[in-house]
């Protein structure tokens, strides 16, 4: 009797299971600078390259939300770039030159393949930084408060002169 | 003997001495007329129109780029063939000799200019779109104050198939028949590769099950059956898996094999076996 038993064993990953890419506007430094106190709207885009495909988006950030979410989104035929909207908002406790980091990631929905299914997820990240804003005026002093912080003056050197009086 | 000069010669002196020069310097001033005949204007470039850059994965992406060009001798003096616009950065450069032109008024000429970007080319808001165009007579305009955006493009694809094939019951170390290559599609230069494997089940038999765990993987094929082992659903990383852009049209580290082995348990019997969930790679 046979030891081993041969056994007709095939797997294939099929070539370019997926074409899918994500397009972004180029970041010095991987990071998006924003305001503080304010939001700001950031795209990608989804690239696809081949047949028809659905894909899933997971968006893991506290200050980010996609706009108009989908379970699934369906990616035309052929080349294509489908935009998708990140809502990025700085938090009321946000202070300048507080950092922040966006994950996310696509994933294929629908793969292809003989005996195992295969799909690429691509994993990306960015950085927020809270700025500034470069055209906040700069504060103005009142004259009240020139005049107030007089008479305060004036009030702490007569106390100061009278202490010992005032609190005999 | 004594000198004795007096004061008042020393200024006549002086006066004389500062006097003479003057008037003999305003004598051998000549005045000159200088005309040039201007028979030629010069092309200028006002206007260029870019867009940004959206590259396509592996492949190869076209914009179109327009510039205006005036010229007061009217555009029957400009050189079309002389047209081209030529984009860099970091010493590449993508660029088009043969613009289309297309004249507007007498003085007046748009030209529309094909630039094709590789997949490969660096994201950068940097990239230098220089126009030129001449006119008959050889003057040449230049302009090189505009910057595009290539945008960043993070793609990834499995080039070969991974194929196991013919695989004896407790055979060790099974290699597939071909290597399983992946390749960066895009400019983004990924720092990690993770990969997620599945349990296989029989299709005959569905008792019996293939696990993630006798696959094993690595990238540089030194020892036969070396590497990390996969494990049933979860994501692990490839130690030393990265995939860079290619930097040319020659460069091949955007490739990147990954080798496979395969320990088949005695326990199993002669069937196929499938995965019932999708495998994942995940780059970042």
């Amino acid at each position: 009797m046979k030891k081993y038993f041969l056994i007709i064993f095939l797997i294939i990953f099929l070539k370019d299971v997926t074409g899918i890419g994500i397009v972004t506007n180029y970041l010095e430094n991987n990071t998006l600078q924003i305001m503080k106190g304010t939001s700001t709207i950031y795209e990608i885009e989804i690239q696809n390259t081949e047949e028809e495909m659905k894909v899933k988006l997971v968006l893991q950030s506290d200050i980010a939300k996609v706009i108009d979410y989908q379970e699934e989104y369906t990616l035309p035929k052929g080349v294509s770039n489908t935009p998708i909207y990140f809502n990025i908002t700085t938090p009321n406790n946000a202070r300048v030159g507080d950092e922040y980091t966006i994950n996310y990631y696509v994933q294929p929905l629908s793969a292809k393949g003989g005996n195992i299914q295969f799909a690429i997820a691509l994993n990306k990240n960015f950085k927020v930084k809270i700025i500034e804003d470069p055209n906040k005026p700069i504060p103005k002093v009142h004259f009240y408060q020139f005049i107030i912080a007089f008479f305060l003056l004036v009030l702490f050197i007569v106390l100061y002169k009278n202490y010992k009086n005032i609190f005999k | 003997m004594i000198l004795r000069i007096k004061k008042r010669n020393i200024i006549i002196l002086l006066l004389v001495l500062l006097i003479v020069p003057i008037v003999f310097a305003s004598q051998v001033i000549q005045y000159f007329t200088v005309l040039v005949s201007m028979t030629n204007h010069e092309p200028t470039i006002f206007y260029v129109n870019v867009t940004n850059v959206t590259l396509v994965a592996g492949s190869i992406a076209t914009i179109d780029i327009l510039f205006n060009v005036s010229d007061s001798d009217g555009f029957g003096d400009l050189n079309d063939s002389t047209a081209g616009v030529n984009v860099t950065f970091n010493g590449v450069s993508r660029g088009n000799s043969s613009c289309n032109p297309t004249d507007y008024n007498t003085n007046y000429t748009q030209y529309a200019c094909k630039v094709s970007f590789y997949y490969y080319d660096n994201a950068s808001t940097s990239w230098v779109v220089n126009t030129t165009v001449a006119d008959n007579s050889g003057n040449t305009s230049r302009n090189d104050t505009n910057n595009l955006q290539v945008k960043s493009l993070s793609s990834m694809s499995i080039v070969t198939n991974l194929t196991f094939t013919s695989i004896a019951v407790g055979q060790q170390d099974a290699t597939p028949t071909t290597n399983f290559m992946l390749n960066n599609t895009g400019n983004f230069d990924f720092t990690g590769i993770n990969m997620t494997a599945y349990d296989l089940t029989g299709v005959s038999d569905s008792t019996k099950i293939l696990g993630a765990g006798n696959f094993t993987i690595n990238t540089t094929n030194a020892v036969a059956g070396s590497g990390i082992q996969l494990q049933n659903g979860t994501s692990l990383n490839i130690t030393g898996a990265t995939l860079p852009h290619k930097t040319s049209a020659s460069d091949i580290s955007s490739n990147k094999t990954i080798y496979f082995w395969l320990d088949v348990p005695t326990t199993l019997t002669v069937q196929n076996y499938n995965s019932t969930t999708t495998w994942a790679i995940t780059v970042n």
